[in-house]
């Protein structure tokens, strides 16, 4: 035990070590480099093996994975992840699956590094109802690697019990009949955003001085905070939040899980309404990409699409999803979106460049210290 | 002799899975802190300080400091709290000792994350306290507990205190009793003998414990990000975000290499009087 | 007597159903010193921790010079003790220990630097006065124990086994400076042992305890000439206990032999007694031979040498008596003999001791 410390040469040995390492390492990147020869090859839909998808928990009916499971006679299964960063990770590591549900930027990423494949959209049955709005998008043109699955705004939702003094602005998180009961979405692209929004600012605006006052904006916002969360069902629910920055299908969670759902209500703000999607893809690592498309397929069919928008609470823009969102939120118009009506893409998220990108984190990450 | 080369040989697969499980990801921590992030947002290795510089930001230096006094804080709660249960169980436990011990353990092979939603769902507004004190008429309305530094610190505290009672056990119950006779003995009234007598007999317990807990509970984000509010950002919420929000993996290392040389500094200090104290007993 | 230090008044201490002392009442003078000897499990270190004030009496009382102090908690009492373990606190060196007591008491600093030199000098050790008390040897960790309750004079010292860890070597030379030191302090010791040997050369009075009850109290020479009872004679020392018949004339009858025994005198004619003989009192000779160790006046019997055990200074006999009792000899080597050639097993021979040498037990 009496000697625990390295003698000097064992230091130095140890060092050299360490620095022969980082000069092999360097230019490299944190994974290894991955099989890409698929990257090319346009998906057709055929059953050419088991599924193997790869999703955010709780976020799709079980009943469709099983139907098409017994119609197939295919086994499908399911792993989660806890946030798209980790998704990349894993597929960066060449972690096998075969359909995965990436936001509209991380689409745009995948695509960039190849990670994801083109499909044959004009095979897909169930396709032609969908919204106008996700066509040939900006993250990805002539819609070839993506399909949308479910889409969300982000608004302002409270419990009316405590609060009546909304004023359809984003200047309710500021409301002082909910001051330190409210919560803001623990996002860095939701929190500068509707601080853009209310600043009169485009929404991904790359520009330092407006992120500079932005950024004074949060930090007067994050004083009458009483967190950063992104459990909004839980801190409605739960009374922790008297008004919270939710989005849409959470409000509706949220009113699932009480006796007098009109307690809790959800506005749009008037100075812009963040439209949030996410799309299903195969990833280049997929072994079955056949089954993976025929999947999509089953999953936009409007009886399955209808069933899963009653399960999980987020309207899918396809007949059916429509149907059922319409029927959940009818007392409340304020939650469902028009999507194509909207047809704004400036109301998506989209960091196009690196620099901004590290420029909007570091702002959060500020605002958050 | 022989003999002794031949055991010798059974270190190599403990010290290769070491190896390879954790000197190497250390390693490759240690490159990339080094590096910085391409245009995909991948983490590339390289040769530049930029992330360190951006450690010393002073932006980051309230989160450094608060994270440093949330630790403290928890390893005074735990002292105090863990003291007298251990000093009770190993003086007072007779044949129930390891019952009581056990009793404390066990609720630590929970998940950590999920005993602190455990206390989510005790001390939130419409909780279990909350509930029982509106109902015994102790407070008027529902007293704000989570979403505050007070929580967090709890939190910690709940989480770590048996790396505190542990130690503290073993120090109390391998002391002599009879020096505790000896103090009172020699005209020390039971506060005066505890300060005097028990508490030196037991600091190497007690320095191990605050050790023990002070190095997890400072680089912890799990109870911040669960019963924090908008001003309890702790350095552990810092790293993590930058792993799984921010996609910069690089400053990610970076700042988690500054924090296991702060806590090195902590461990090399504990070791090297706990060594002493070892060689002073042989 | 001289003045009393401590009076025990009918002192009973429970633990739940278990009885630790049983009633016992002792008194103590003034400067003596006094053993309070018996196996583990006696009472003995009850007794004594009653007296430090770590257990409270169940019931009676406890005079410390006049005043009942039962209910005193030990550090208000003006006593202190020297524990079987030492008790030493490790993280003070020896001066700091020596000084705890005084700083407790608020003794002026410098009254404090003297007495503390002085108690150090008192048990040789003023040159480890800086040495942490994990560098000492076990006697020296033993003088730094009596160093540290001596400096607080207090009116009564105890002692609890403060010699058991030591080697046999060590413990007969501090049980020599024990005693010194005692007789150049005059403070009073309660010495609480479980060895005979240790608490006959040095107490003036012992209790000799068992069962929790005190089953005789009285000098080292008394307890050992004049044991009371068979627990006492079998305690202390080696006894041959022999039982007989009481038969008129002061005589008890052993199998066929018949010898006088003095001090008969509660025990009626036909009552089974025990009587004691210390092996050290029995003489042994050669049969038909001049009488060598045998004295006129001596009981005698005749027996056979069953087995030798060659103890350097003398040899251990363990005799065969024509009666079929058997009894064990010392026979210590002087200059006029050697004890190694004296005696063959098997041999015949004759046995005797002064009838004023057995030991009647109630």
């Amino acid at each position: 035990m009496g000697d625990i410390g390295l003698n000097r040469r064992q230091l130095l040995l140890a060092g050299a070590g360490l620095l022969a390492t980082a000069y092999g390492l360097s230019g490299c990147t944190v994974e290894r480099p991955i099989d890409k020869s698929a990257a090319g090859d346009v998906v057709e839909p055929k059953i050419d093996g088991d599924l193997m998808i790869f999703n955010w928990a709780q976020y799709m009916d079980p009943s469709i994975k099983k139907s098409f499971a017994d119609k197939y006679g295919v086994a499908v299964n399911e792993v989660n992840f806890d946030n798209l960063e980790a998704m990349m990770t894993k597929l960066r590591a060449g972690g096998s699956y075969d359909l995965i549900f990436p936001s509209t930027e991380y689409v745009l990423r995948l695509r960039n590094e190849q990670l994801i494949r083109p499909f044959n959209r004009s095979r897909l049955k169930n396709a032609d109802t969908l919204s106008k709005f996700y066509d040939d998008p900006w993250y990805d043109p002539n819609s070839e690697f993506s399909v949308p699955y479910a889409y969300y705004t982000t608004g302002i939702a409270w419990n009316t019990n405590e609060v009546d003094t909304l004023t359809g602005s984003w200047n309710d998180l500021s409301n002082e009949q909910a001051w330190g009961r409210i919560f803001m979405l623990d996002d860095f692209q939701e929190g500068i955003g509707q601080a853009n929004l209310l600043n009169g600012f485009y929404l991904n605006t790359d520009k330092s001085d407006q992120l500079q006052t932005s950024k004074d904006t949060l930090l007067d916002q994050k004083k009458g905070l009483r967190g950063f969360s992104t459990n909004s069902v839980q801190n409605l629910v739960s009374g922790a939040a008297a008004l919270t920055q939710a989005w849409n299908g959470d409000v509706v969670n949220a009113r699932n899980q009480v006796d007098d759902p009109s307690i809790f209500a959800y506005e749009t703000c008037k100075e812009g309404v963040p439209v949030g999607s996410d799309l299903m893809c195969i990833p280049i690592t997929s072994k079955s990409p056949g089954t993976a498309m025929m999947f999509m397929d089953w999953v936009l069919k409007p009886e399955n699409a209808y069933k899963n928008v009653m399960w999980n609470g987020y309207p899918m823009p396809v007949a059916g999803g429509r149907e059922a969102f319409a029927k959940l939120v009818k007392d409340d118009p304020s939650i469902d979106v028009n999507l194509d009506q909207l047809a704004d893409s400036a109301m998506e998220y989209r960091l196009d460049s690196p620099e901004a990108r590290q420029e909007w984190t570091r702002i959060w990450t500020e605002v958050k210290a | 002799m022989t003999s002794k080369r031949f055991w010798d040989w059974f270190i190599f697969p403990g010290g290769v899975w070491i190896a390879l499980l954790f000197a190497v990801p250390l390693c490759l921590v240690l490159a990339l802190s080094f590096g910085h992030v391409d245009d995909f947002g991948r983490g590339v290795y390289g040769f530049t300080l930029d992330n360190y510089k951006d450690v010393f930001d002073p932006t980051y230096v309230p989160v450094l400091l608060r994270s440093v006094g949330y630790a403290l804080a928890t390893v005074i709660l735990c002292l105090l709290v863990g003291y007298p249960v251990a000093y009770f169980i190993a003086r007072h436990g007779g044949r129930y000792r390891y019952a009581l011990l056990a009793a404390l353990v066990i609720p630590f092979f929970v998940n950590y994350l999920v005993r602190t939603y455990a206390w989510v769902a005790l001390l939130s507004d419409q909780g279990l306290v909350n509930n029982l004190l509106v109902d015994l008429g102790l407070s008027q309305q529902p007293i704000q507990f989570i979403n505050t530094p007070f929580a967090v610190i709890g939190g910690l505290v709940y989480g770590y205190i048996i790396f505190m009672i542990l130690p503290l056990y073993g120090s109390i119950e391998r002391m002599d009793p009879s020096v505790i006779e000896a103090g009172k003995d020699l005209y020390g009234s039971p506060f005066r003998t505890f300060l005097h007598v028990t508490l030196p007999a037991t600091q190497a317990g007690i320095l191990a414990g605050c050790v023990l807990v002070f190095l997890p509970a400072v680089g912890d984000f799990v109870s911040a990000q669960l019963l924090g509010g908008p001003d309890t950002y702790m350095v552990g919420n810092l790293i993590q975000d930058q792993f799984f929000a921010a996609s910069n993996w690089p400053f990610g290392s970076a700042l988690t290499v500054i924090m296991m040389l702060f806590l090195a500094v902590w461990m090399v200090f504990y070791l090297r009087r706990a060594s002493r104290g070892e060689a002073e007993v042989l | 007597m001289a003045e009393e230090a401590i009076r025990i008044e009918n002192v009973t201490k429970r633990f739940g159903d278990f009885t630790a002392v049983d009633d016992v009442d002792l008194s103590i003078a003034q400067g003596e010193f006094f053993s309070l000897l018996g196996p583990s499990g006696c009472g003995k270190t009850t007794t004594l921790r009653m007296l430090a004030g770590f257990e409270v009496p169940t019931a009676g009382r406890i005079l410390l010079e006049g005043d009942p102090v039962e209910d005193v908690p030990p550090h208000q009492r003006n006593v202190n003790m020297v524990f079987q373990s030492y008790a030493l606190f490790e993280h003070l060196d020896v001066q700091g220990n020596v000084a705890f007591g005084l700083k407790r008491k608020k003794v002026a600093k410098d009254e404090i630097v003297t007495r503390v030199a002085e108690a150090l000098e008192l048990v040789d050790l003023s040159s480890r006065a800086a040495a942490r008390p994990n560098e000492l040897s076990g006697g020296q960790r033993q003088r730094v124990a009596l160093a540290r309750a001596l400096v607080n004079r207090p009116r009564v010292l105890l002692l609890d086994e403060p010699l058991g860890a030591l080697d046999l070597k060590l413990r007969r030379q501090m049980q020599i400076e024990l005693k010194a030191i005692q007789r150049e302090v005059g403070i009073t010791f309660v010495y609480v042992t479980h060895d005979q040997e240790e608490a006959l050369s040095m107490s003036d009075r012992i209790a000799v305890m068992s069962d929790g009850r005190v089953a005789q109290c009285g000098p080292p020479e008394e307890i050992y000439e004049h044991p009371r009872e068979e627990f006492v004679a079998g305690f202390i020392g080696v006894s041959n206990l022999l039982e007989g018949k009481v038969e008129p004339g002061g005589k008890v009858r052993i199998g066929d032999d018949c010898l006088p025994v003095p001090g008969l005198d509660g025990a009626g004619n036909g009552d089974t007694i025990q009587i004691a003989v210390r092996p050290e009192k029995v003489a042994v000779d050669e049969i038909g031979a001049d009488a060598y160790a045998i004295e006129p006046d001596m009981f005698t019997v005749e027996g056979e040498i069953e087995s030798k055990v060659y103890l350097g200074v003398g040899n251990q006999l363990t005799l065969k008596l024509g009666n079929g009792s058997r009894l064990v000899a010392l026979e210590q080597a002087t200059y006029r003999m050697r004890a190694d050639e004296q005696w063959e097993v098997g041999q015949k021979v004759k046995v005797g001791w002064h009838p004023e040498h057995c030991m009647v037990l109630s």
